[in-house]
């Protein structure tokens, strides 16, 4: 088999035929597949964080703390859901039509900011709940060491979410230069 | 239906094939083929209105679809590892002779850099040097020795 063998073949492949209906419901953006999960994945947390903020006022205090403290928790809640905001634009806004390597140079740096609010939105949150539960309280040895367990798990997983955001970017990295340089 | 509707879609029936074999290109199950076919659409039809006609349909439709090919989601599944080794296709019995030389080409491509897959893609579509140019971006030369390149690698793999 030689190369123009396989030129024909690749000529020879056939397209699935879809109907001009089910091609119409792939324009709607309610039937993406992506930005639907996206959709129900912020519903979902909207609902859980706004159940949360209707009821820790009373529940866990939030009345007996300043308000900076207040602000911050309600900041911090909000931080997955502009997260999936962002992901949801991310995502819609995928690509354009620019040539490959300027597509995939502006697709790095796209993705780089996304990693970077990732990374400091998991930040935020944490820090935003550890300070609320922790404002005023009186510490004990017991809590230092919980605290410093809490310390390290955060640490341990953010550790992980920044390995897992630079090994995406490094293979995008890899990719570009594919289209630039001569190997 | 809209008549701009109706339009993209006239439009979109004259690629249809090229996004298939690009979905089959850069994904490995059906449902994942599927799933890149509905995103390049949709990334089609979002990017219609733009559509000035500085640049061929056809350079824009490449554009999008690799753009979309290379750049979207992949579903985490088990990966598939495509051997340089050609698999032995006498054990699989496909159901004809066509369906066998075409999983032979696309077991050749998927070893293939996703670069490697959208330029032996672009030639195999028959776009000139400067065609495929225009749409990755990168020179007219470069593109004549990545072509060789890539050829030299396939010979090597079928040869094996």
């Amino acid at each position: 088999m030689e190369l123009d063998d396989l030129k024909s073949d690749w000529n020879t492949i056939e397209p699935i035929s879809k109907s001009d209906e089910s091609l119409l419901l792939m324009l709607k953006e309610n039937k993406h597949p992506v930005l639907k999960s996206i959709r129900i994945q912020i519903r979902i947390e909207v609902t859980a964080w706004s159940l949360f903020l209707i009821g820790y006022y009373s529940m866990f205090d939030g009345v007996e703390k300043p308000l900076w403290v207040n602000l911050t928790l309600i900041l911090a809640v909000a931080m997955p859901i502009f997260h999936s905001l962002y992901g949801y634009y991310y995502n819609k806004y995928l690509t354009d039509d620019s040539n490959i390597k300027d597509a995939l140079d502006q697709l790095y740096n796209r993705l780089k900011k996304f990693a970077l609010f990732s990374i400091i939105s998991r930040l935020g949150f944490i820090y935003g709940l550890l300070l609320f539960f922790t404002y005023a309280i009186h510490f004990t040895t017991t809590k230092y060491i919980l605290l410093g367990f809490i310390a390290v798990v955060v640490s341990v997983q953010l550790f992980v979410l920044y390995c897992v955001w630079a090994k995406r970017l490094s293979i995008l990295k890899n990719l570009i230069k594919s289209f630039s340089t001569y190997k | 239906m809209e008549s701009f509707e109706k339009e993209f879609l006239a439009t979109l029936s004259q690629y249809n094939a090229m996004i298939h074999k690009l979905c089959r290109l850069y994904r490995d199950g059906l449902e994942d083929q599927e799933d890149l076919f509905q995103e390049i659409v949709f990334q089609l039809w979002k990017s219609y209105p733009n559509f000035k006609g500085e640049a061929k349909i056809s350079t824009w439709m490449y554009r999008i679809a690799l753009n979309t090919a290379i750049a979207s989601f992949r579903k985490k599944t088990t990966p598939i590892n495509y051997s340089p080794e050609l698999p032995d296709f006498a054990e699989e019995q496909p159901s004809d002779e066509l369906e066998l030389r075409q999983e032979k080409l696309f077991a050749v491509l998927k070893v293939l850099d996703d670069s490697e897959k959208a330029i032996i893609a672009l030639y195999f579509e028959e776009l000139s040097y400067q065609q495929i140019a225009e749409i990755t971006g990168i020179n007219e030369n470069y593109v004549g020795v990545k072509i060789n390149r890539i050829k030299t690698k396939i010979k090597t793999l079928l040869n094996k």
